[in-house]
C-alpha cells in the first residue's frame, strides 16, 4: 500500500492560562506517507513536542486541540479519528528519557507484554513469550533473563530498547519519536539511531522524529520539517533542506551548529531569543530575528509555499537568501 | 546484609529515643501541681499520714534517686504498682491495652477503606464536582475535633437509632466490633482528610509522570490503568502516610475512649492523671 497514512492540517494546541489564551502550536499542517520517515527540527519551545503528543493524545488535560488529525491505519484512505482512538492501535511513541518512561514497579517484560494482552488478546504465557521476541528483536541481549528486571536494574541504552520494544508491542504503522536519543551517550545515540533505521525497513514503520538536534535527524530521516513559534516554516527532503535551506531560520539553525574541525573557535548563535508563545510578533515570527528582513515581513501571512518539487517554504523573500558558505 | 543491617541499625536507634522519652515524662510529672500522698490518703488525712505514705512511696528521695530506681525498674520490665490500685501497672496496661489495639485497628481499617477510594476518585476527577466535594468533606472532617464528633454520632446515631451502643466494651468478637464501630468511625472522621489530601497529591503527580503516557499510549486504561500503573506507584508514599497517621491515632483514642466509655490506656491515663497516680501515668 502507498499513499499518505497520516495527515494533519491547521493543529493548533491552546492553553488557558489564568484566563489569557496561549498558542503554542498554531496553525501545524504537515502530511505523511508509508514508510517514510519525517523529522520536525526546532529549538525547544518551538512546539514540535506538543504536535507530536497531538498526534497521539497525549497532552496534558487543560490542553485543547483544534484542527484536523486524518490517518488511515489499514485502509487506503486517511479518516478523521479522535486521538484517544489510536492509543495501541496504530500509532505508538518513544519518549526522550527512557528512565521516567517506563513503569517503575512492573517488571520490563510485564510491561512489554501490556499490548500483546490487551491487543492481541494473547494469554499470559504468550504474551511473555512475545515481549521476550520482541526484546530480541530490539537487540536486548539475554532477554528472557532481562524481561525479569527492573527498569532500575538496566542502563540507559537498555531502558531505551525496552522503550522501542513496548511501542512496538502494538504493532504500529507510525512510531513516534519525541527525542529518544538526547538523554543517552553519543556512542549509545548511534545504536538507537541505528536500530530505528533498522527496524523501520524491517517492519515498514513510517516515523515522525522530533529533535532540536539536526545531525540526528540527518541521520535517519527522508523529509525535514522546520518549526519556529508554533508553526512550520519549510519542510523538504532532508539533503536538499541541508544543501539549500529556502527560510532564513533554517539558514541560522544551520549555521550554529558547530563542526567538527572549523575554522573559528567561535559559536555562532542567532541574535535575539525565541518568542514567547504569550506574546508573538505580527507577520512573519521570525522577522525580528532575521537578517534579510523587509517591511512587508511584519505583515506578511503565513502561508507554506511551493519553491521548487517537494519543497515548501513559509519566507516570503526566499531569494534574497545567500546560502551556506558564501 | 543490607537490608537486614539497615533495619537493625534503625532499631538500635530506638533505645536512646526510649531513654528521652522516659526521662521526659518523668520530670513532667515532677513539677506537675499536686500531690500524690495527698489524693492517696485522702483530703482529710494528717500530716503525719502523709509523711508515712511519702516514706513508703520513696517520694522523699531525691529526684534523681526516684528517676534512677524507676528506670532500673523498667529495664527489668517491672513498671511499679499504681498508687492507687495497688496493682502493677504493667498488669493494668495488660488489661487495657486489648482494648485501645481494637481502637487503632478498627479505626486503621476505616481510614484505609474511605481514604483510598476517595483519594482515587479525588485525583482522578481533579478540579471536577466529585473533587471538590470530597476536598469540601474533608475539609469539614479535619476541622471537627474527634470529642465533638464522638459527642455528634453518639447523639446522633447510637441514641436516636439504637443501631449502636453508647458506650462500653463487649466480650465477643462480634460485640466488640459492634462496640468499636463508633468510637472507629471518630478516629477515621479526624484522620482520614489526611491520607486522602495526601494521596490525592501523589495520585496527581503520578498521574503527569511520563510512563502514564506510555501505558496510555499502548491502549492501557481505565481500571487496568490506575491499578498496574497508577495505585503501584502511589502505594509507597501512601502507605508511608497511612503509618505517620497511625501515631496520630493513638493521641486521638485517648479522647475517644474517654467519650466512649471504652476501657482501654486512654481512658486509663486520663483516670491516672487526674488522680496523680504518677507509676500508672509514666508506663503508659
Amino acid at each position: 500500500m502507498s499513499g499518505n497514512l497520516l495527515e494533519v492540517t491547521d493543529l493548533r494546541v491552546t492553553f488557558d492560562v489564568h484566563g489569557r489564551q496561549v498558542t503554542p502550536v498554531d496553525g501545524v499542517s504537515l502530511t505523511l506517507e508509508r514508510g517514510v520517515a519525517l523529522g520536525i527540527a526546532g529549538e525547544s519551545g518551538s512546539g514540535k513536542s506538543l504536535s507530536l503528543k497531538s498526534i497521539i493524545g497525549l497532552l496534558p488535560p487543560n490542553a485543547t486541540v483544534g484542527g484536523e488529525l486524518r490517518f488511515a491505519l489499514d485502509r487506503e484512505a486517511p479518516i478523521p479519528y479522535a486521538p484517544a482512538d489510536v492509543h495501541g492501535h496504530g500509532i505508538s511513541i518513544i519518549f526522550q528519557e527512557p528512565m521516567t518512561a517506563l513503569n517503575p514497579t512492573m517488571r520490563v517484560g510485564d510491561l512489554i507484554a501490556e499490548g500483546p494482552k490487551l491487543h492481541k488478546g494473547m494469554g499470559k504465557k504468550e504474551a511473555e513469550e512475545r515481549a521476550i521476541e520482541l526484546m530480541r528483536l530490539v537487540g536486548i541481549p539475554t532477554p528472557e533473563r532481562r524481561a525479569r528486571m527492573w527498569p532500575h536494574q538496566l542502563s540507559g541504552g537498555l531502558r531505551q530498547r525496552v522503550m522501542i520494544a513496548t511501542a512496538l508491542s502494538v504493532e504500529p504503522q507510525l512510531l513516534l519519536c519525541d527525542e529518544p536519543t538526547t538523554a543517552l551517550d553519543v556512542s549509545i545515540q548511534d545504536q538507537i539511531l541505528g536500530l530505528l533505521q533498522e527496524l523501520r525497513t524491517r517492519l515498514n514503520m513510517a516515523i515522525i522524529f522530533v529533535s532540536h538536534d539536526l545531525a540526528v535527524l540527518g541521520e535517519i530521516c527522508d523529509r525535514l520539517a522546520i518549526m519556529y513559534a508554533g508553526r512550520i516554516v519549510e519542510t523538504g527532503p532532508v539533503d536538499e533542506v541541508f544543501a539549500d535551506p529556502q527560510h532564513p531560520y533554517t539558514e541560522a539553525l544551520m549555521t550554529s551548529v558547530p563542526s567538527f574541525g572549523a575554522t573559528t573557535d567561535k559559536l555562532i548563535g542567532i541574535e535575539g531569543r525565541p518568542p514567547d508563545p504569550r506574546d508573538f510578533p505580527p507577520g512573519c515570527r521570525f522577522a525580528p530575528r532575521c537578517d534579510y528582513a523587509q517591511e512587508d515581513c511584519t505583515s506578511a501571512d503565513h502561508h507554506l509555499a511551493d519553491v521548487a518539487p517537494g519543497r515548501t517554504t513559509a519566507c516570503i523573500h526566499p531569494e534574497l537568501i545567500e546560502g551556506l558558505g558564501q | 546484609m543490607g537490608r537486614f543491617g539497615f533495619v537493625a541499625k534503625r532499631l538500635l536507634q530506638v533505645i536512646p529515643m526510649l531513654f528521652g522519652i522516659v526521662l521526659v515524662v518523668f520530670m513532667v510529672l515532677q513539677v506537675t501541681p499536686g500531690d500524690p500522698a495527698r489524693q492517696i490518703a485522702g483530703l482529710r488525712a494528717s500530716e503525719e499520714d502523709l509523711e508515712e505514705v511519702r516514706e513508703s512511696l520513696g517520694l522523699n528521695d531525691s529526684v534523681l534517686e526516684q528517676y534512677g530506681r524507676y528506670v532500673g525498674n523498667v529495664v527489668q520490665g517491672d513498671l511499679g504498682f499504681s498508687y492507687k490500685s495497688r496493682k502493677p501497672v504493667a498488669s493494668i496496661i495488660g488489661d487495657r491495652i486489648g482494648v485501645t489495639i481494637w481502637l487503632m485497628g478498627a479505626g486503621l481499617l476505616l481510614v484505609v477503606l474511605i481514604s483510598v477510594p476517595l483519594g482515587v476518585i479525588s485525583a482522578l476527577r481533579k478540579d471536577r464536582p466529585i473533587d471538590h466535594i470530597i476536598r469540601g468533606l474533608g475539609l469539614v472532617g479535619m476541622s471537627m475535633p474527634a470529642f465533638w464528633t464522638g459527642v455528634i454520632l453518639l447523639l446522633l446515631v447510637a441514641n436516636t437509632t439504637g443501631w449502636f451502643p453508647s458506650g462500653g466494651f463487649g466480650e465477643t468478637f462480634g460485640e466488640k466490633a459492634h462496640h468499636i464501630f463508633l468510637p472507629a468511625l471518630t478516629l477515621a472522621i479526624a484522620s482520614s482528610p489526611f491520607i486522602i489530601r495526601g494521596l490525592r497529591a501523589e495520585m496527581i503527580s503520578v498521574l503527569e509522570s511520563d510512563y502514564i503516557s506510555t501505558g496510555r499510549s499502548i491502549g492501557v486504561a481505565g481500571s487496568r490503568l490506575v491499578r498496574r500503573f497508577v495505585l503501584r506507584n502511589a502505594a509507597g508514599p501512601g502507605i508511608t502516610l497511612i503509618a505517620i497517621e497511625a501515631g496520630f491515632l493513638l493521641f486521638g483514642a485517648v479522647v475517644i475512649e474517654t467519650t466512649f466509655a471504652l476501657p482501654g490506656l486512654g481512658q486509663g491515663l486520663v483516670i491516672a492523671a487526674r488522680g496523680r497516680d504518677l507509676p500508672s501515668v509514666q508506663g503508659k
